[in-house]
């Protein structure tokens, strides 16, 4: 029942206050989630009010001050390295600023045969599949040896998102995937996005201010208020 | 009333991997007391046709063309000349406004400069004109929010700081470029409202760069949409979303949320090596086998004005 | 003020790099053995374009050689410290938590450490050799490059990229060589310089102290010669005044360098392929 479900538990995230004196600034205070494979969590709300650090706990990147992130019915932290790597793979993350999403030093190629590398692909294998991940993104082979700066937003975030496909994931957390994009290019990726769903069964913890964009993708929405979550709807 | 011209304005810059045409004989007529809303995406060359306008651009850029405002050519005034007529007569909202703004001095001192300098005031009536301003652009409590630094306001806050100061010495013409960039929906209604506001207050004229289509409804009397660095179409607003001519503009059209979306097939044009004919060809689902040797002059139909062989 | 550009820069690294010639080809270029004992007192010209001093070794020699040595030490230590620095900096910016306040705590109790007067005492108790001051040095003088490094490192932790390489998990340590410490190279670099510049001053002021190593010409022995054997009060220039200028020059170019190197992040104007 509880396989391949990822949860959040009462999840509660202090900062300590600027000054001192000052109660610490409580940016998370006790959400609760529930995502599974196939489905789209919709998560709506003003910048600045920690959407991008709930997703951050989510993905296993940031710790929160107290409460639990669960997958498989697994709690993370009890977790043993090998799991903890499991949940690492099976759970990425996109960013919202194309430019920052990749190395900027790196090709495209190289940025893919890395994880490639990681995978234990051989070699001799990297070029073929680094080609096809990029297929996969809606980029021709000619992008291989393009760096960032070359790229257009649209087509980094493709590169990210083709790189985070790599590890096989189950869950991506998306983080105003499209908000810094064109309007054809932010076309283009929910589009994409919604193709590799059903293809792949990806569950979406879509975090966007842009409703319209979660209408699209999202199954069910909620809305991050100060702290809380406001009301759950189903976007039908 | 008067009017801004823009004739045959090309701009060229020598990059590592080749030169870029980045505006490519644009030429456009602003009527008086109309806003204009220039529209294109990411590369294509309207944030240059700005930044050519007020002489903005850096040493290597070579600009040709005319640009006449006011019976004079802006593009041949001297630089001292063309420091009056920034601010004074025609002003620009920049993009990214926490970093427009100098973060070690206020907000209060920032706009109230544009007064003393531009106007000669004193600090004080400096400090209540800019507090007006402030409040005008819906800032509340503006006397305690002039003294306060730009770390201190939000993404918006700082938006609407600059739109204040652009139209602190209300000159004829704004020029705002991408001013709802990264900003979220509410915000960016709230930024359209004070835009829309101030201008008919002033009755300042205004150029809206923009790629957010609804900010440019919302604004624009007229939409006027560059592709690869050429116009491709020009027509009033509410016409241009009704009945988009140009296969580019229907592409961005059906990309919109309401119209579920649609994405434009095929990647976005390169500057350096521009295809011969029509630029929009590869990734046009209208085009025929001419277009890609021939590409089509801006051509007026009625109140429109389209790049396309479909309309000869 | 104005920051030194690029052909300040190039001034730097160029008078640099004949201070390093010199220390290399020592051997081939220097007119005489230091060592070598000859005529003393003599003026500059003839045989000694500088003259020689109470012993009767040439200036001139002597200073060629003692190029050598301050800039032997002064790279090694630097080299030391920014090790040090860049480690510690690197590990307490990217752990964070614990680590993080311990590694910061001691860099706090190091800071507290007089420096000069430390080496002063050891000095006393243990036989001067410029490999121990070098040493000491690169001990003591990490501190601030483990600061900036850290803050850097914090910086680039947090970069999308980063948390992608985290997210895809990759291990800590291929991310710490691949993708921070790139990062942090334009910021060492230039301290890397400066640590330079102030250890080989800290050299030549012991050694001008009389903590040095005896037994080694460096510019800051000469100096103490001069101070101590009667340089200064006989008014003989040759003595004091090369070896003074050469430190002063040898570090003022490694500074030129270094601030060279601070680079501005050039403005970018949208330009989309």
């Amino acid at each position: 029942m509880y396989s391949g479900k990822l949860t959040v538990e009462n999840i509660v995230k202090r900062y300590p206050a600027p000054r001192r004196g000052d109660p610490p600034a409580v940016i998370l205070d006790g959400i609760s989630l529930d995502l599974g494979r196939g489905e789209t969590l919709g998560i709506m709300g003003k910048s600045g009010e920690g959407k991008t650090t709930l997703g951050l706990i989510a993905s296993g990147l940031e710790s929160p001050s107290s409460g639990r992130v669960t997958y498989r019915g697994r709690s993370l932290r009890e977790m043993d390295g090998k799991r903890r790597r499991e949940f690492r793979r099976r759970v990425q993350m996109v960013f919202q600023n194309p430019e920052a999403s990749l190395h900027p030093a790196r090709t495209v190629e190289r940025a893919l045969c890395e994880v490639l590398d990681l995978m234990g692909v051989s070699r001799s294998e990297r070029p073929r599949k680094a080609v096809e991940a990029l297929g996969t993104a809606g980029l021709s082979e000619e992008y291989l040896c393009r760096l960032p700066r070359q790229l257009s937003g649209g087509q980094n975030q493709r590169v990210a998102l083709a790189r985070a496909l790599l590890v096989d994931p189950e869950f991506l957390v998306l983080d105003e995937p499209a908000a810094a994009l064109d309007i054809s290019e932010r076309a283009r990726l929910l589009h994409l996005l919604l193709r590799l769903q059903e293809q792949r069964s990806l569950g979406y913890l879509f975090i966007s201010h842009d409703s319209a964009a979660v209408r699209f993708l999202s199954h069910r929405s909620v809305r991050l208020e100060s702290g809380r979550l406001l009301e759950r709807e189903s976007a039908d | 009333m008067s009017c801004l011209h823009i004739e045959n304005l090309t701009v060229r810059f020598e990059t590592r991997s080749g030169p870029v045409t980045a505006v490519d004989d644009v030429s456009l007529d602003h009527e008086p007391g109309e806003c204009l809303a220039l529209v294109g995406e990411t590369g294509c060359g309207k944030s240059v046709l700005a930044l050519a306008l007020l002489r903005l651009l850096p040493a290597g850029a070579r600009v040709q063309g005319r640009v006449r405002f006011e019976g004079r050519d802006l593009l041949a005034l001297s630089e001292r000349e063309m420091t009056s007529v920034r601010g004074r007569e025609i002003a620009l909202v920049p993009q990214n406004p926490s970093l427009s703004l100098n973060p070690v001095y206020s907000i209060g001192h920032q706009i109230g400069e544009l007064y003393r300098m531009h106007r000669n005031m004193g600090r004080r009536p400096a400090r209540d004109r800019s507090a007006e301003q402030l409040g005008r652009m819906g800032i509340q409590d503006p006397r305690r929010r002039l003294r306060q630094y730009p770390f201190q306001f939000s993404e918006g806050m700082n938006q609407r700081a600059l739109i204040a100061a652009a139209f602190a010495l209300s000159p004829r013409l704004i020029i705002a470029d991408e001013p709802t960039r990264g900003l979220d929906e509410t915000l960016r209604d709230e930024v359209v409202r004070e835009l829309a506001l101030a201008r008919e207050a002033q009755g300042t004229r205004l150029i809206l760069i923009t790629h957010d289509l609804t900010a440019a409804r919302a604004l624009g009397d007229r939409i006027a949409v560059m592709y690869a660095g050429r116009l491709v179409e020009i027509a009033p607003t509410e016409d241009f979303f009704r009945n988009p001519r140009h296969p580019y503009s229907r592409g961005l059209i059906a990309a919109l949320p309401e119209n579920g979306f649609q994405p434009i097939p095929g990647p976005t044009p390169s500057l350096i090596k521009p295809p011969g004919g029509c630029r929009f060809y590869p990734r046009c689902s209208m085009k025929r086998d001419i277009c890609a040797l021939e590409e089509p002059p801006l051509r007026r139909k009625q109140e429109r004005w389209i790049r396309c062989i479909r309309e000869n | 003020m104005k920051a030194p550009g690029m052909a300040a820069g190039r001034a730097g690294a160029a008078l640099l790099l004949a201070f390093i010639l010199t220390a290399a080809l020592a051997g081939v270029i220097a007119p005489h053995d230091p060592w070598e004992r000859m005529d003393p007192y003599a003026r500059p010209g003839g045989d000694h374009w500088l003259g020689t001093n109470d012993l009767g070794q040439d200036i001139l020699s002597e200073l060629i050689h003692g190029a050598r040595v301050s800039l032997l030490v002064g790279f090694g230590s630097a080299l030391l410290a920014t090790g040090i620095g860049v480690l510690i900096g690197l590990l307490a910016g990217y752990f964070r938590g614990t680590l993080d306040e311990f590694l910061m705590g001691v860099t706090d109790v190091v800071l507290m450490i007089p420096r000069i007067p430390l080496i002063i005492i050891l000095a006393a108790f243990l036989r001067p050799g410029f490999w121990l001051i070098a040493l000491v040095i690169g001990c003591l003088w990490w501190t601030s490059t483990a600061r900036v490094v850290r803050s850097r490192t914090l910086q680039v932790r947090e970069m999308e990229f980063v948390r992608g390489a985290r997210c895809l998990g990759f291990s800590h340590a291929h991310i710490l060589a691949s993708d921070v410490l790139p990062q942090i190279l334009p910021v060492v670099l230039p301290k890397f310089m400066l640590t330079i510049a102030s250890a080989m001053i800290s050299e030549a002021s012991l050694s001008f102290l009389g903590l040095g190593d005896p037994s080694m010409k460096s510019w800051g022995m000469m100096l103490n010669v001069a101070f101590t054997r009667g340089g200064f009060i006989n008014e003989m220039w040759w003595w004091f005044l090369p070896p003074g200028l050469c430190i002063t020059l040898a570090a003022g170019a490694v500074v030129l360098l270094g601030f060279s190197l601070e680079k501005e992040p050039a403005p970018d104007i949208e330009i989309g392929e």
